[in-house]
C-alpha cells in the first residue's frame, strides 16, 4: 500500500459526495498486479511438497495474495518451477509458458530448477532459464518455506517498480522529435 | 534342495540345452541360460519351482558382451529370490520377450530397451518408457555420448 502516494481531496459539497483520490495509473495497476498473483504450481519433483506446504494454512501464502493456485495456465499469473526439468519435460513447460497470458512472471524455486542441482548427467537440463525467463530464484535444496516467502515477496517489489507505458512514452518523444 | 537343483530337475532333458552355466554358491545363485530358452526357462521356474513374482529385470553393459538379469521371487513356500541371467553379444543384443508370460516385464524390458538398448523379440509395445521418443541413443551403454543440443536447448554446460 505504501507505493502508492494517495492525496485525499474533499470536493465542495454541492458537486461530489465524501472524498476521491489520485494516484499515478502505474501504481495502481501494479499494486492490484503484485497483491494477486495467482501461482501456477510447476511442481516437477520434491520442491512441490515444499510449496504445498507455503500454500497450506501454517505458512499461508494467502496472506501475500497468493493463494489461488491454478493448475491452467489461461489464469496463472506466476509459474512456480518447482523441481528438476528434464529435457524431456522442457518441451512442456516452455508449452506451458507459452500458454500464460500476459503479464507472467517465472520463479525458479530451488537448486534444480535454478541450476541442475546435483543432477549433471544426460536428462537434466542445467536450469529452467535455458528454456524460459526467470525473474526470480530462490536457492534451497528444497527451499524452506520462509524463503519462498520471501521470494514472493521480493517478486511483489520487483512488479511494484515495473514501467507502463514507457514504449508509448517513447514512440510518441520520437514523434515529436 | 536349492532352487537350481529343482529348477535344473523341472527341465528335464532339456536342462542341457538350455543352462549354460550354474553358479549355486555365495549369497547370489544364479543360473545363466540360453537367450533362445528364456521363455521356456521362465516358465518351468514360475511353474514348477515356485517363482511368484518376477520383480525386476535389469542390464549390464559389460563391454564385450550384454546381460539381461531377471529377478525373480518366491513368496509362498521357501520364501527367496532366484535369478536367471542372459548374455548377448553387443552388436545385436536380442532376447525373447517375457512380456506374454509376465505383465511384469512389459514395462521393465521397456526400461531395458531405453536404456541399455537390447532389444526385446516381440514384445507389444516395443518403444522408450523414460527418455523422450525422438532421444538419440541409449545412455547406459558404456560407449553412449550425450547428446550437445536437444530441441534448441545447449546440452554442454
Amino acid at each position: 500500500m505504501s507505493s502508492i502516494k494517495t492525496v485525499e481531496v474533499h470536493a465542495p459539497e454541492q458537486q461530489t459526495e465524501g472524498g476521491f483520490f489520485v494516484s499515478r495509473l502505474d501504481a495502481l495497476i501494479n499494486w492490484s498486479r503484485k497483491n494477486s498473483l495467482w501461482p501456477l504450481p510447476m511442481g516437477l519433483s520434491c520442491c512441490a511438497i515444499e510449496f504445498m506446504a507455503v500454500a497450506c494454512s501454517r505458512f499461508d501464502m494467502a496472506r501475500f495474495g497468493a493463494e489461488v493456485a491454478r493448475f491452467s495456465p489461461r489464469q496463472a499469473d506466476v509459474m512456480v518451477v518447482a523441481g528438476t526439468m528434464t529435457y524431456k519435460m522442457a518441451d512442456i513447460v516452455t508449452r506451458i509458458w507459452d500458454q500464460m497470458s500476459e503479464p507472467k512472471w517465472c520463479i525458479s524455486m530451488g537448486a534444480c530448477a535454478s541450476s541442475g542441482g546435483m543432477f549433471r548427467s544426460y536428462p537434466v537440463v542445467q536450469g529452467i532459464d535455458e528454456v524460459v525467463p526467470v525473474d526470480l530464484y530462490i536457492s534451497g535444496c528444497p527451499p524452506r518455506p520462509e524463503a519462498v516467502l520471501k521470494g514472493l515477496m521480493t517478486l511483489q517489489d520487483q512488479i511494484s517498480e515495473e514501467q507502463h507505458g514507457a514504449e508509448v512514452v517513447a514512440q510518441l518523444k520520437d514523434a515529436i522529435a | 534342495m536349492s532352487w537350481i537343483a529343482a529348477f535344473t530337475e523341472a527341465l528335464g532333458d532339456a536342462a542341457e540345452n538350455v543352462i549354460e552355466e550354474a553358479h549355486d554358491e555365495g549369497n547370489h545363485p544364479f543360473v545363466r541360460v540360453r537367450a533362445e530358452s528364456i521363455v521356456e526357462a521362465a516358465r518351468a521356474l514360475r511353474d514348477k519351482c515356485g517363482a511368484e513374482m518376477l520383480h525386476q529385470i535389469s542390464g549390464v553393459d559389460y563391454a564385450e558382451h550384454m546381460e539381461v538379469i531377471y529377478h525373480f521371487t518366491r513368496v509362498t513356500r521357501d520364501p527367496g529370490f532366484l535369478c536367471l541371467k542372459v548374455s548377448v553379444p553387443r552388436d545385436n543384443p536380442v532376447v525373447p520377450t517375457l512380456a506374454h508370460e509376465w505383465r511384469a516385464a512389459n514395462w521393465t524390458e521397456r526400461e531395458t530397451w531405453d536404456l541399455l538398448g537390447i532389444r526385446f523379440d516381440g514384445h507389444p509395445h516395443h518403444y522408450r518408457i523414460l527418455l523422450a521418443e525422438d532421444w538419440v541413443g541409449h545412455p547406459l551403454r558404456k560407449d553412449y555420448e550425450p547428446p550437445t543440443e536437444y530441441h534448441g536447448i545447449d546440452c554442454t554446460q
